[in-house]
């Protein structure tokens, strides 16, 4: 009689469902790295954005007065808040993006995996996006 | 033996995606330096009114390198937005669906950015 082996399931990575994924406590720079590839989605959809009020801002002096008084109280009789969000949410993703990503070319070079430095950078990367968020929003809306 | 090329092509190993992980990460360098330029610039004492910004963007060398790092930017948009799309679609046809139409709008993009930057 020869034994009867269990399959032995292997270790490593697996994916997990979207109903496990709602409960799954995702560690600090995990968090930083999904925060950062929405980020980057959210630069690239806003690309048109940027560009427009680029255009706007250095075509003439009245241009740019415009893009000013557009950002501030609005156009055509529209609510203006919905701008002023998307302003602030691109804000948010451009700063949190740079410093995220400053983050990884950092650990690119030093080879740096460990827990404790990581957590450390993590959350300082978090904080300097919502201060930037935070700082426009201030600005916009005093 | 590993054969480089046809149907039996080795597509595993060392260095596959090295030369999209290495714009990524040079455009990425380029943009950092950039911001740093462009905040020194904003950060001098002073009102940011359409005179001094405009002064900033007029130099043609300011241009040259806003150019530069635009494109770098659609480059990195690029690499970013196909890891993502080859991580989370799993279909092949809803991939290359969505990655026809990210090079459709970074095309685009990047047209009209030229635009913009060269008539003003």
């Amino acid at each position: 009689m020869h034994q009867q082996l269990k399959p032995v399931r292997a270790p490593g990575p697996r994916n997990l469902g979207l109903i496990q994924l709602a409960s799954y406590r995702l560690p600090a720079a995990g968090f930083v790295s999904i925060l950062h590839r929405l980020s980057g989605l959210l630069l690239l959809a806003g690309l048109p954005f940027v560009i427009w009020c680029f255009d706007a801002s250095l075509r003439s002096a009245d241009s740019f007065e415009h893009l000013r008084s557009v950002i501030l109280e609005g156009a055509h009789g529209l609510p203006v808040w919905p701008l002023k969000l998307l302003l602030i949410a691109l804000t948010w993703a451009f700063a949190h993006h740079s410093i995220a990503g400053l983050r990884f070319l950092w650990i690119d070079v030093t080879h740096q995996t460990g827990l404790d430095g990581n957590r450390w950078m993590a959350g300082l990367t978090v904080s300097v996006g919502l201060l930037a968020a935070g700082l426009t929003g201030y600005r916009l809306f005093s | 033996m590993s054969k480089e090329f046809g149907a039996h092509r080795t597509v595993v190993g060392a260095h596959y995606g090295l030369r999209d992980w290495l714009w990524q990460r040079g455009t990425a360098v380029a943009m950092a330096l950039f911001t740093v330029l462009v905040l020194i610039q904003l950060l001098r004492p002073g009102p940011l009114d359409y005179a001094r910004w405009q002064a900033l963007f007029m130099p043609l060398w300011m241009r040259l390198i806003v150019c530069t790092v635009f494109i770098g930017s659609l480059v990195h948009a690029w690499v970013g937005a196909r890891d993502i799309a080859m991580d989370y679609l799993r279909p092949t046809w809803l991939r290359l669906l969505v990655e026809g139409l990210v090079i459709c709008w970074l095309l685009f993009c990047g047209a009209w950015f030229l635009h913009v930057l060269w008539r003003i």
